[in-house]
């Protein structure tokens, strides 16, 4: 057992006898993998993990707990998820305690049928510049590391986004695993008449991406949820990560960062021209 | 039919009445197939969806006649939909109303608003077949006096025989009948309770109260019937959406008896 | 006779001439991941492949498909007739289980999926043994593999010396006897060979994961509201676990407009949605995830086995390891079985 383990698992014992929080959102270890787990005894603090199989964010879980104190573990990433769900009026920051870890980085994960079985970095915490969440309520420090091993990759616009979406299921894993995925219905169901007919014809799932992508520009941390549970590889999170590109560089805004600067399609600025 | 027991047949509307400010009685014909009082089809609006639709008009009409209330995008298609206008429709499905149990017994019939759709075929057959079957009577209830279905044929119900109970949740206007949920009628009608077939339809929570007033007023467990409601895309036991605790209500419904409806989930179940 | 063995130059031979006289699927490697394809060169297909990420049931059940066109103008309705016929090889026995699974369910009287039957009709299924199962793998608990399944025409077992075909139907024969001089009688010794390692790969799996399928039927009646509700918790209602199991069938219709007609498509659905038994009047018989959840596993384990004599899971695996959330059916299979 490595030490924030120990440590994380005597914050959370603390939090839950004191009635500080209802419940925990941590990582346990199962047989089928690292996944999410709920605590809400103190006895049961033991299941709690750390490692860098603990890529799932677990943002997305915390609307469901709207009206408890919910004490999450969260990577940089997820804090700046946090952060710009309290902005968009989501979240309510007292109700949650942030554990704040110190991340270095997750695996890709090697599901089902993978070709290679070589442990990775996912691409996108190659990326990242915020290890740790700019808001916090206890720090863990790790060093727990995913080896660092690059993957070769090309320019986004080499990429053929058509035949990448192409390969789409429709599975809603990405949305399903987004932390800013909350609204209750979805562009690609639940719509009569439909706007995205998602079973005639694979070209309307590029549509429903493209609305996806246009949703996520300035909002999207990079977590990868969306990339780590899609089920043929779509590199979603490369597709977001230049709309931020593009959202940093016209407005100055990178999203999660802190909770003063508001978003800027939600400010309007007497005089701006749309 | 073709290859596929997917596709529906073409037909045309030949009528289209307002039966209740939300609900229109449309007529399409010439009828595609043969039917048992009870069962259902599958009606398409071509272009918008496809439902399944309880069949309201007799077995012995050339036409098939579904009441069809505005909920979603099907039915609010049909609503704007005019006569001549060709929809598609699919079936018989599903087991109907027990005809064979009904020979010569006395039959209680226990509607709830648009409930009362699968009953209509079940009391015109019934009506047209008199002879072979005993006294027939009628509880009827809705929310409204204007959402009684049907109103117009009540007279030449009762003419030929018909007990007809009705009554209203809330009253209104010049109503002048019983004013209570349809519970409060089931004790009325004067039959033979422990030989007396029921059927009931309507919305799960009038179901439920329904069932266990029958057997307080000492109707038979195994004489009761009701027809329930779900989701369907296929009818025919493939598609998955009405499969509950190991029943399809498309094949082995809708029409289900007493004791089948207790052993059903919750949820799909009205108890 | 229906054991034969042929020499892994002959297969490749085999191979090529399948893919000259046939439409030929095999499993290959793309973007990182094994995928079944239609191949017009047999080389590149991977022999030592674990199993596809996705099922192949989407060659019988495709995700999308149409069900007619209708044009109103010439009042008539077209429907698909046929379909091209293929040789689906290197399937593993757990999938090709399941498609005698669906052949079950789909094909039961009184009415049968069309092209469900027509596609199946058309296919010749070959299988490829699984002499190394992965991690996430528990066909031994339902007798779907890992060296033969129920649903294919042929099996292919990799042994020492090449591989040793059974023939599992009169097509599987024909399919011999069409290639005849590339096969071989199988000999004593490869008989007990091939006996072997049946029995030698089920004790592995057997030391992993052993479970009474028999007792699953219990869950209907048994399955209690705290393990579902834990699960519940962590399920985040995507369809993954559906989408990639080679036995959900259930489909969903969505009609839309053309240029001179009207068509419907059918997919996939997932019982996990919360739309799945929503209706138009927004009455739901089956609101809470937790009951959505415990459908899922007791129409598979109890309500498939009490109306067909078959399982509703062949345990590939896939929905344990593509999960998002890691809800594991093994952890059932322990519970109830």
């Amino acid at each position: 057992m490595s030490s924030p383990e120990i440590e994380l698992r005597k914050l959370a014992r603390n939090l839950l006898e004191r009635k500080v929080v209802d419940l925990v959102i941590g990582y346990e270890d199962s047989e089928a993998g690292v996944r999410p787990c709920f605590i809400k005894e103190p006895g049961e603090v033991e299941k709690l993990v750390w490692n860098p199989d603990c890529r799932l964010s677990l943002v997305r879980y915390l609307r469901g707990f709207k009206e408890k104190k919910v004490g999450i573990v969260a990577k940089g990433c997820d804090g700046r998820a946090i952060v710009e769900l309290i902005k968009e009026n989501q979240l309510d920051r007292k109700n949650i305690f942030i554990i704040a870890v110190e991340c270095n980085g997750v695996y890709k994960p090697v599901k089902y049928g993978s070709s290679k079985t070589r442990r990775q970095m996912a691409e996108y915490c190659e990326k990242c510049e915020v290890r740790v969440s700019p808001i916090k309520d206890y720090l863990i420090k790790s060093d727990e590391k995913a080896l660092e091993e690059k993957i070769p990759k090309g320019d986004v616009e080499d990429l053929d986004w058509l035949s990448l979406f192409r390969k789409c299921l429709r599975c809603m894993a990405c949305v399903r695993s987004c932390p800013f995925c909350y609204c209750t219905e979805c562009s690609i169901e639940g719509f009569k008449p439909a706007l995205v007919h998602r079973l005639v014809d694979p070209v309307e799932l590029f549509t429903f991406h493209l609305i996806r992508a246009i949703h996520m520009a300035g909002r999207c941390v990079e977590c990868g949820a969306c990339e780590s549970s899609c089920p043929v590889e779509i590199p979603l999170t490369r597709l977001y990560h230049e709309l931020n590109e593009w959202f940093r560089e016209n407005y100055g805004y990178v999203p999660g960062l802190n909770l003063e600067q508001a978003p800027p399609p939600l400010v309007f600025k007497e005089g701006e021209k749309p | 039919m073709g290859l596929s027991p997917y596709v529906p047949k073409p037909v045309k509307i030949v009528r289209i009445k307002e039966e209740t400010p939300d609900t229109k009685t449309i007529t399409i014909g010439p009828k595609p197939f043969d039917f048992i009082p009870g069962q259902f089809a599958m009606v398409t609006v071509y272009g918008v969806g496809e439902a399944p639709f309880s069949i309201c008009s007799t077995p012995s009409d050339n036409n098939l006649q579904f009441s069809i209330r505005k909920m979603g995008s099907v039915t609010t298609a049909i609503h704007e939909a005019s006569p001549g206008d060709e929809i598609g429709v699919r079936g018989p499905y599903g087991r109907g109303w027990p005809l064979g149990e009904m020979r010569k017994r006395d039959i209680l019939l226990v509607g709830g608003g648009i409930g009362f759709a699968p009953l209509r075929p079940l009391l015109l057959h019934l009506l047209e077949n008199s002879n072979k079957y005993g006294r027939i009577a009628v509880c009827y209830g809705a929310r409204s006096p204007s959402l009684l279905m049907y109103r117009d044929e009540f007279g030449e119900w009762m003419e030929r025989g018909v007990e007809l109970y009705l009554t209203v949740d809330v009253g209104e206007g010049d109503w002048k009948g019983n004013v209570g949920v349809v519970t409060t009628i089931l004790d009325k009608p004067n039959l033979n309770k422990a030989e007396t077939i029921v059927c009931t339809c309507g919305p799960p929570v009038m179901i439920k109260f329904v069932l266990k007033k029958l057997v307080e007023l000492g109707y038979s467990e195994e004489n009761i019937y009701a027809s329930l409601e779900s989701k369907m895309r296929c009818g025919i036991g493939k598609c998955g959406h009405c499969h509950f605790g190991g029943k399809h209500v498309c094949v082995d419904g809708p029409v289900f008896r007493y004791d089948e409806i207790m052993e059903l989930p919750r949820g799909i179940s009205p108890f | 006779m229906r054991m034969f063995s042929i020499t892994e130059e002959s297969l490749k031979v085999f191979l090529r001439e399948l893919s000259l006289k046939h439409v030929l699927i095999a499993p290959f490697e793309r973007d990182g991941y094994f995928e079944f394809d239609v191949l017009k060169n047999p080389d590149v297909i991977n022999l030592n492949y674990t199993n596809t990420r996705l099922s192949p049931k989407r060659f019988f059940l495709p995700q999308r498909q149409l069900v007619f066109k209708h044009y109103p103008r010439k009042g008539f309705t077209e429907e698909p007739k046929e379909y091209s016929s293929f040789v689906l090889f290197g399937i593993r026995p757990c999938d090709a289980s399941a498609l005698s699974v669906l052949d079950n369910i789909l094909l039961s009287p009184p009415y049968k999926d069309a092209s469900y039957e027509n596609r199946r009709k058309n296919a010749i299924v070959i299988s490829l043994s699984c002499t190394k199962p992965m991690a996430e793998c528990f066909c031994n608990v339902f007798e779907t593999g890992p060296i033969r399944g129920m649903g294919e025409d042929l099996t292919f077992t990799p042994t020492r010396s090449g591989f040793i075909v059974e023939a599992r139907t009169p097509r599987g024969v024909s399919v011999i006897e069409e290639f005849g001089k590339l096969f071989r009688k199988a000999d004593g010794e490869m008989l007990e060979e091939y006996s072997r390692l049946i029995s030698k790969v089920l004790d592995e799996m057997n030391r992993r994961l052993k479970v009474d399928k028999t007792r699953l039927i219990r869950i209907e009646k048994e399955a209690g509201e705290e393990f579902f509700q834990l699960n519940a918790q962590r399920c985040i209602e995507c369809s993954l676990c559906s989408f990639a199991c080679p036995l959900c069938y259930c489909f969903e219709t969505e009609d839309c407009l053309e240029k001179d007609s009207y068509v419907r498509f059918r997919g996939w659905d997932t019982c996990i949605s919360p739309l799945f038994t929503r209706m138009a009047s927004g009455l739901d018989p089956r609101v809470t995830k937790a009951d959505r959840l415990c459908h899922r596993f007791c129409h598979k384990l109890s309500r498939i086995p009490l109306a067909f004599n078959a399982y509703g899971c062949v345990g590939c695996g896939r929905c344990v390891s593509l999960c998002p959330a890691g809800i594991d059916i093994r952890e059932v299979l322990k519970k109830w079985g």
